[in-house]
């Protein structure tokens, strides 16, 4: 028996000596090393929609740091963490704000197929508790940890941030026509349609305070859409987002509302995002002339 | 509890030590500790039905004392089925009263005539067919004289409630298991090392194998309407690797947590998907429920004895009991039977135990003849566990009519995602074939490595098995 425990304890002593030194040196590494950022007072956040649609060349000292499939708690968490670096000293927060940002799905963020992708872009600026309120797959974030933390050392923990993205592609005539509806991922879950978001709200709501604390000024932005998009949108969502829109301005936080921009089809890649035709024009014609 | 839970993690450690060092001087205390174990790791799923597990062994205990007692032919016919109702009852109740209804339901308004019952809102206990079998297994070895009816209690309760095999088996014949618990056990440490050898590999089959196949088959097999035949392939191959690292994987795992008590459970798998021919893959799977069937049904049936008629009637009869025993669906029986007709030309033919030894013994490699009746055998048991996952007959056709179409031989449709459990498989697979001839994989060759070698091999299991770890997936089997 007494061999037994020797060699247990040893054959499980030699790994955990080895992951708790690795561990070690990469907690040091992230809390040590600052990610780079271009001195900044202009940040663009947001999804892929935002990604894809605001070009960061149209303004002074902004970067676009929105990211595909990012909901708002990334967001905020994001936003908490930059506004301690010391090249950011913000002024101005541009949000997308879109009929899908208020959709249910986003709530499942981290726990749903995509969680262990915000685990690996987040690790390092956030750690994902209970506290949060979030529904989490704890199982995928331990394994994500495990990789990059506890595996070997590593020297760059900040996974990509975000940038603005031109997407080349046109949205064909055939694929309107024949591929499946894009929207029916933001709004369906198969072929039940998703709830009103409440995590997600809730930490849109967290941005705000967080923003008038820093006194940041906020502009929400939803991008355009196209138009077989926007009209497949359930009402209940287009019902909830006029709703939202006009609480948020009655309370200060301007709020753009460019999905209906009507833009030809062909300055799409998909149904929701403009491609870089699309973008640049929607940055000339809709987007400085009113900001 | 399951055995890939943090919770097993932290109660097996402390049973074996309470076990080894508190309990080990007292053979009762040591089988009273082992009920108290068994009944707090079957409780914890939900403790309500202990009361089903105590019942059956009130009931089985009392029958097999008896029996003891009872000469009279008669008397002693009453008590065995009294035991079988009892025991098929619980069972008929929980797992298939819904079906039976249904189906009844069904066939009156086919004839016109409407009944009015409604479905109760039944859970099937876990574990439910495993420790039924196993106690009946008592009563009819008492009845046929073949065991001494036991007078210890906690014994008997120790045998019934077993942590380790109770949910999902082994299904143990009481004159192997019970008279364990009668012995005084000695500590072994190479049975211990051997024991947590079997954990390891039971974790890997399930964990990494399983689970990961998981992922796919439940994708494909779930939107199969969108997916073509070489996709659905696939999908079934996946299906194929997942049951049997699921299953075979608990099984090692039941086997290793016993020896280190201990015990000696029954192998319950011998590398199946390397069969020449379907009935040494019915030798190779699920041994312990092979076995039961054939000791306690088909050889009361008359066997294979008697004319080609008896022989087709009782093989398929064996088999779709075999295949109802899986679950209240027409799928299990369909693959039950589609077994039997894989196995009735092989019977027929008198070529069912012509493959008892291991293939290419000695060799690293099996020949072209060997490989090709290998392929045959395992190409039939994929169809045939395309029964077994679909949703009804009719989506078992529909994927088997999109598998034999020109889908087949298109690209897969997101056919890089599977790449990486296609390599974890491609090793497995080669473990499993290196090991064959042992009782798992892993239990002889890693010894003949240095041990700096051995302990890596081990740490790499343990390091996929790690990063492999995700929501825990119930053991397939839990639910039969």
């Amino acid at each position: 028996m007494k061999t037994l425990f020797k060699k247990t304890f040893i054959f499980i002593s030699i790994p955990l000596i080895y992951l708790s030194l690795i561990t070690s040196f990469n907690y040091y590494q992230i809390k040590e090393s600052k990610p780079t950022i271009p001195i900044v007072n202009y940040l663009i956040l947001g999804d892929s929609h935002i990604q894809n649609s605001i070009d960061s060349n149209y303004f002074n000292n902004a970067v676009n740091y929105a990211k595909s499939g990012e909901p708002y708690f990334v967001s905020f968490w994001k936003l908490k963490h930059l506004i301690s670096h010391p090249n950011v000293s913000l002024d101005t927060v541009l949000l997308g704000f879109s009929h899908h940002d208020i959709s249910e799905k986003k709530d499942n963020s981290l726990s749903d197929a995509g969680a262990s992708v915000q685990f690996k872009r987040n690790y390092s600026i956030h750690i994902f508790t209970k506290q949060d309120s979030v529904d989490t797959d704890y199982f995928k974030y331990f394994n994500v940890l495990l990789r990059n933390v506890a595996a070997y050392p590593k020297l760059n923990h900040h996974g990509f941030q975000g940038k603005y993205s031109r997407l080349k592609k046109k949205l064909t005539k055939r694929e309107f026509y024949n591929e499946p509806f894009q929207n029916h991922n933001h709004f369906y879950d198969k072929n039940n349609e998703y709830g009103i978001s409440r995590t997600n709200l809730n930490y849109l709501d967290s941005i705000v305070s967080l923003c008038n604390s820093q006194d940041i000024e906020l502009k929400l932005v939803a991008t355009p859409v196209s138009k077989k998009y926007y009209e497949n949108i359930p009402n209940k969502f287009l019902v909830k987002y006029e709703e939202l829109k006009s609480i948020y301005r009655m309370n200060g936080t301007p709020v753009y509302d460019f999905s209906q921009v009507i833009i030809q089809d062909s300055l799409f890649a998909d149904f929701n995002h403009l491609n870089e035709v699309g973008s640049q024009l929607f940055m000339k014609r809709n987007f400085n002339r009113n900001n | 509890m399951h055995f890939n839970s943090l919770d097993f993690a932290v109660f097996l450690p402390i049973v074996f030590i309470l076990y080894w060092f508190v309990a080990n001087r007292n053979l009762k205390l040591q089988n009273f500790l082992i009920v108290i174990a068994s009944y707090t790791f079957y409780g914890w799923w939900d403790w309500r039905f202990l009361s089903l597990i105590i019942f059956s062994t009130v009931v089985d205990y009392s029958i097999g004392v008896l029996l003891s007692k009872e000469e009279k032919v008669l008397k002693r016919k009453i008590l065995l089925w009294t035991s079988i109702i009892v025991n098929l009852g619980f069972l008929g109740f929980f797992k298939y009263y819904n079906f039976f209804l249904d189906n009844f339901i069904s066939a009156f308004s086919f004839f016109g005539m409407e009944i009015n019952a409604n479905s109760l809102n039944i859970i099937l206990p876990v574990g439910i067919s495993f420790y039924t079998f196993q106690t009946l297994s008592y009563t009819i070895d008492v009845y046929k004289r073949k065991l001494e009816p036991t007078k210890d209690i906690v014994a008997f309760s120790a045998f019934v409630s077993f942590f380790p095999q109770l949910v999902a088996g082994p299904i143990e014949r009481a004159t192997n298991l019970l008279p364990q618990f009668y012995k005084k056990r000695q500590f072994d440490y190479s049975k211990a090392v051997d024991g947590m050898r079997q954990i390891l590999w039971g974790l890997f089959k399930k964990i990494v194998i399983a689970d990961n196949c998981a992922q796919y088959a439940n994708e494909i097999f779930n939107n199969s309407a969108d997916y073509g035949g070489s996709s659905l392939i696939l999908g079934a191959l996946f299906f194929t690797f997942q049951i049997y690292g699921d299953f075979s994987g608990y099984s090692d795992i039941a086997i290793g947590t016993s020896r280190l008590f201990g015990f000696n459970l029954m192998q319950n798998f011998a590398f199946p998907y390397f069969s020449r021919d379907i009935a040494e893959f019915w030798r190779r799977w699920h041994i312990s429920l092979s076995t039961w069937f054939r000791d306690y049904l088909y050889i009361p049936l008359g066997g294979s004895r008697g004319g080609t008629w008896m022989k087709v009637r009782n093989t398929f009869i064996i088999f779709i009991v075999s295949g109802f025993w899986h679950g209240a669906n027409w799928t299990f029986i369909a693959w039950g039977a589609l077994n039997a007709i894989y196995f009735l030309p092989v019977l027929l033919t008198k070529n069912n135990r012509k493959n008892l030894d291991t293939v290419a013994d000695g060799n690293y490699l099996p020949s072209l003849k060997e490989f090709s009746s290998i392929a045959l055998t395992f190409g039939l048991t994929v169809i045939a566990w395309v029964f077994f996952r679909a949703v009804n007959i009719g989506h078992a056709f529909d994927i088997l009519s999109e598998i034999f179409s020109n889908s087949l031989f298109q690209i897969p449709k997101s056919g890089t995602t599977y790449i990486s459990t296609l390599k974890l498989l491609s090793f497995f697979i080669i473990i499993e074939w290196l090991g064959r001839k042992n009782r798992f994989a892993i239990e002889v060759f890693p010894t003949q490595f240095k041990s700096w070698m051995r302990w890596g091999f081990y740490y790499s299991l343990l390091i996929l098995i790690i990063l492999n770890i995700s929501k825990p997936e119930q053991f397939i089997y839990f639910q039969f």
